[in-house]
């Protein structure tokens, strides 16, 4: 199979994963497909050069955190909604993630954010994107024992709320 | 505890793109790997008659005003405007792109700026053949323009790497 075989393909099969992981974190439709666009972009530039990647799965994950942690960034430099009302910017509206979801899960949703981030980095990819332990220690460079005992923790962190 | 985690998985695992969104990019990324191959994104050239077209691009300036040229901006093809983002507004970018990183950039932006038409015209219902052989056949020149540059950009071309987090 051709490298952009292999490429389109790869779209094909985790698209729709990565969106969701965008969306999830950049709480914003429009946005979370502009980063999908670009990650999927700078993955061809790489496989491009560098010939086939060996978990493009992995890959995709780590490529689209580098992203929205720019987006994180360029965010801490803009003007804030409050500013942008009252200078009269006209601010887009924007499709938000709790809608999508039941009051349960926006609870639980709520708690894990406030987790510490090794905590909070490995449910999301576990209960979000759906992702197995191996998965997720590859993509975050830890072994599988590791991530592991941070699942299991984190549940309990999360217990913790609820007593 | 397990039982919200798995109604948080369940609910989480709706979120998808429709389908046009789906096919929409798919697309592009498939024009974007046809016509990028091998780095021709980061690659860059010097233009030979670049005094030709300083010259030209000043002349131009001074008929239209700064206006036209803004509002060309935001043109598709198509719009009465649009030569002008493609033959003024661009190739004066270029000239003001100094540094071989700002060309580099530049190349790359027209690019994605093609790329994002087509996907506009498409999302507005108004991508037809004529159009797809004109942005296809503008897509080609900036390709073809970064080709030439190939050879020095690689030099300076970054590696992608994924950073740790």
């Amino acid at each position: 199979m051709k490298t952009n075989e292999h490429f389109i393909k790869a779209y094909d099969e985790f698209s729709d994963a990565i969106f969701r992981h965008c969306f999830f974190k950049l709480s914003d439709r429009e946005l979370a497909k502009d980063v999908l666009q670009d990650v999927f972009m700078r993955t061809w530039e790489y496989m491009s050069q560098k010939g086939e990647i060996k978990n493009i799965k992995a890959f995709l994950y780590q490529v689209a955190n580098n992203l929205i942690i720019d987006q994180y960034r360029k965010r801490k430099y803009n003007l804030s909604l409050e500013e942008m009302k009252e200078t009269g910017f006209d601010v887009p509206s924007k499709e938000k993630r709790d809608a999508y979801f039941s009051a349960e899960v926006r609870n639980i949703m709520e708690i894990i954010k406030k987790l510490d981030p090794i905590y909070k980095d490995v449910l999301f990819f576990r209960y979000v994107d759906d992702l197995s332990p191996k998965d997720i220690a590859e993509i975050l460079n830890e072994s599988e024992s590791v991530i592991s005992v941070r699942l299991n923790r984190g549940i309990k962190k999360i217990q913790e709320f609820f007593e | 505890m397990d039982e919200i985690l798995e109604k948080l998985n369940n609910e989480a695992q709706k979120i998808s793109l429709n389908r046009d969104e789906k096919s929409s990019i798919r697309n592009i990324l498939i024009s974007y790997s046809r016509k990028s191959p091998y780095g021709a994104f980061f690659s860059f050239s010097l233009i030979r008659n670049k005094k030709v077209l300083i010259l030209a691009f000043v002349i131009a300036l001074l008929l239209m005003g700064g206006g036209t040229s803004y509002a060309a901006q935001r043109a598709l093809p198509g719009d009465i405007l649009y030569p002008i983002k493609i033959n003024v507004n661009e190739k004066i970018a270029d000239l003001m792109a100094v540094t071989k990183e700002a060309k580099v950039k530049l190349n790359k932006k027209i690019i994605k700026t093609r790329l994002g038409e087509m996907d506009k015209l498409i999302s507005i219902g108004k991508f037809d053949k004529k159009k797809e052989v004109k942005i296809e056949k503008d897509l080609k020149n900036a390709l073809e323009k970064s080709e030439k540059r190939n050879n020095v950009s690689r030099e300076n071309n970054k590696e992608i790497k994924p950073r740790k987090f």
